[in-house]
């Protein structure tokens, strides 16, 4: 089964939260739906489930419209935002009220408790669960009618550790076994390591869609920062890759390897101070795409986003791969 | 394959209902208080009755007696009730869930209502039909005291009975259309409460289709004392339908057009 977007646009007030958004989710892989916060990222999945209208557009699921499934939660499970629970009620009658709605058996209840690790805490009532265990339930509640596709709403958000952990390794699961998984996200390391594929949207329109391996190796960037005794001649002896000087006086030098970088320097009788890769993080190669940051020195507007501090150095955007010093 | 059923949203919305504390809290606080001031009235009634007027006995009525603002309670708590079965799903983001589930928002707005409708006019009965048969034991010694063959009994005990059902979908409808809990139940009490005082000052034809006179020619056996302006029976059931026709009726409306 197949999730498809076609042309969606969504409108609130004079914003457009989503502008013509065309993708497809194919089944047996994990999908990651990745934009920053207020990308349209929910608004998207909430106008694939049917419960916003779009202004244009429309979304099938299977090559219908979610309103005209004959058993929802057999064909999709959702899950949308954990703390959608009415508190007072124990995870078991919330999971009872929804097998009821779809005419699910209640024996499925107690399987997908024990598949999220609510069985001991499924009398309880929900107002007292952690995020990560209304986490837990609304990932069971999504899983109640068995359903080959399942849309998720950043599912990680509130999950310590372990159960990230927990949560990449059952998503791999659903999908090894043919499920179509169509998982939102704001964080690309995140996606890195559960997508298989990626659909990228920032301010409500498709920036990418790709497998995960292709857009690393497409947006990824690596270069060599060399501090010398004698930074211009080095530059010249450099020919064969692009060079550029930064204000410090170092150079930053793409297209060579470190160790042809250091015989070059040697074989010029030039001191080598400094020589370090460094890679671009996922995250700033998904900034770029998101934000359509051409210049890798802009740094305006990029506040709040979960790469933490950036300065006005672009060494800070990098990670270090080690010195090679000679 | 068969389209889920309002069978199946009924039965979701019973679990619903039935899993929540409040509801039985709620239903057994409107019990106990209703009960409480109507028969403590009736027992004051009889042991006040040697003291009263020719007139004040004259114009007594033994049924009216046991609902006259003691079940200005059970419309509180009632009313309350069936705003939060719609509003408290909005409230907390449930009814995205509950919509996912059942997406024909119809059948979940139906299956509301027969729930909520049938839960409170089971309860409404009940206190209306035990008010009655208590409470005339109570004022047997006075010689007023009337059984459900008499005249128009039958129909204010059970009148009774289906306001307050009417109250609660009126303020179940409200939960949809308002959908915040507090705005939800300020509107009902205003409606209920203080739009007898705005009607009235429309005048008194205006006035008659306010809820309170609706309640009180429903619920009474005697004929309203001159110059006082109350709809007639029939009248009154027709307005009260009109309130609940009205209140459902936005409450599909709202779900088809809005967003969830």
């Amino acid at each position: 089964m197949t999730i498809e977007a076609c042309e969606l646009t969504k409108r609130f007030g004079g914003a457009v939260a989503v502008d013509a958004l065309s993708f497809t989710v194919r089944p047996g892989r994990v999908t990651g739906f990745l934009g920053p916060n207020g990308a349209g990222k929910s608004t998207t999945m909430r106008m694939i489930l049917g419960l916003d209208a779009p202004d244009a557009g429309a979304a099938f699921v299977d090559g219908r419209p979610y309103g005209e499934l004959q058993h929802p939660l057999r064909e999709v499970g959702a899950l949308l935002d954990a703390n959608a629970v009415h508190p007072a009620r124990s995870a078991l009658a919330h999971l009872r009220v929804l097998a009821a709605s779809n005419g699910l058996g209640t024996a499925r209840i107690g399987e997908v408790l024990a598949r999220t690790g609510l069985t001991e805490v499924a009398r309880r009532r929900v107002g007292g669960f952690s995020l990560g265990m209304k986490q837990r339930l609304g990932l069971a509640a999504a899983l109640l009618g068995d359903p080959p596709v399942l849309i998720l709403d950043e599912p990680v958000n509130g999950l310590d550790p372990e159960g990230v952990h927990w949560m990449r390794g059952l998503l791999k699961e659903l999908a090894a076994e043919g499920r179509t998984v169509f998982v939102s996200s704001h964080l690309l390391t995140e996606m890195a390591l559960t997508a298989d594929h990626l659909v990228i949207i920032g301010r409500g329109r498709l920036v990418a869609e790709s497998s995960t391996a292709e857009f690393l190796a497409a947006n990824s960037r690596t270069d060599v920062l060399v501090r010398a005794s004698d930074p211009t001649a080095l530059a010249a002896a450099l020919r064969t890759a692009t060079v550029s000087v930064e204000p410090d006086g170092a150079l930053i030098v793409a297209g060579l390897e470190p160790a042809a970088i250091g015989d070059t320097a040697a074989a010029h009788g030039i001191g080598v101070h400094e020589l370090t890769v460094r890679r671009a993080s996922l995250e700033e190669a998904y900034l770029q795409a998101t934000e359509g940051v051409v210049d890798f020195r802009d740094d305006q507007n990029r506040a709040g986003y979960p790469t933490g501090h950036l300065t006005e150095h672009p060494a800070e955007h990098l990670t270090e791969e080690g010195n090679h010093q000679r | 394959m068969t389209a889920p059923t309002t069978g199946r949203a009924l039965h979701a919305e019973w679990i619903k209902i039935t899993t929540l504390r409040s509801t039985w809290l709620t239903a057994c606080a409107a019990v106990a208080a209703t009960l409480a001031f109507a028969l403590i009235g009736y027992h004051a009634t009889a042991h006040d009755w040697p003291k009263w007027t020719p007139g004040e006995r004259a114009s007594y009525d033994p049924v009216r007696a046991g609902y006259a603002g003691t079940f200005d309670l059970a419309v509180l708590a009632l009313g309350t009730l069936g705003v939060l079965t719609a509003s408290s799903e909005y409230g907390t983001g449930l009814i995205r869930t509950t919509f996912t589930a059942t997406p024909r928002r119809a059948h979940v707005v139906t299956a509301k209502i027969l729930v909520v409708g049938g839960l409170t006019l089971a309860l409404g009965e009940a206190m209306a039909f035990t008010v009655f048969e208590v409470g005339q034991h109570l004022i047997a010694s006075t010689g007023k005291q009337v059984t459900l063959t008499h005249p128009h009994v039958a129909r204010a005990v059970v009148g009774s009975g289906w306001f307050l059902a009417s109250s609660s979908l009126t303020g179940l409808g409200l939960g949809f259309v308002i959908r915040r809990t507090a705005g939800a139940v300020a509107a009902f009490l205003g409606l209920y409460f203080v739009a007898r005082l705005l009607l009235g000052a429309l005048g008194d034809t205006v006035a008659k289709a306010s809820l309170p006179l609706v309640f009180q020619s429903i619920s009474g056996i005697n004929s309203p004392p001159p110059g006082r302006v109350l709809p007639s029976v029939p009248v009154a059931f027709a307005i009260l339908a009109g309130y609940v026709v009205l209140s459902v009726g936005a409450a599909f409306v709202a779900v088809r057009r809005r967003d969830a």
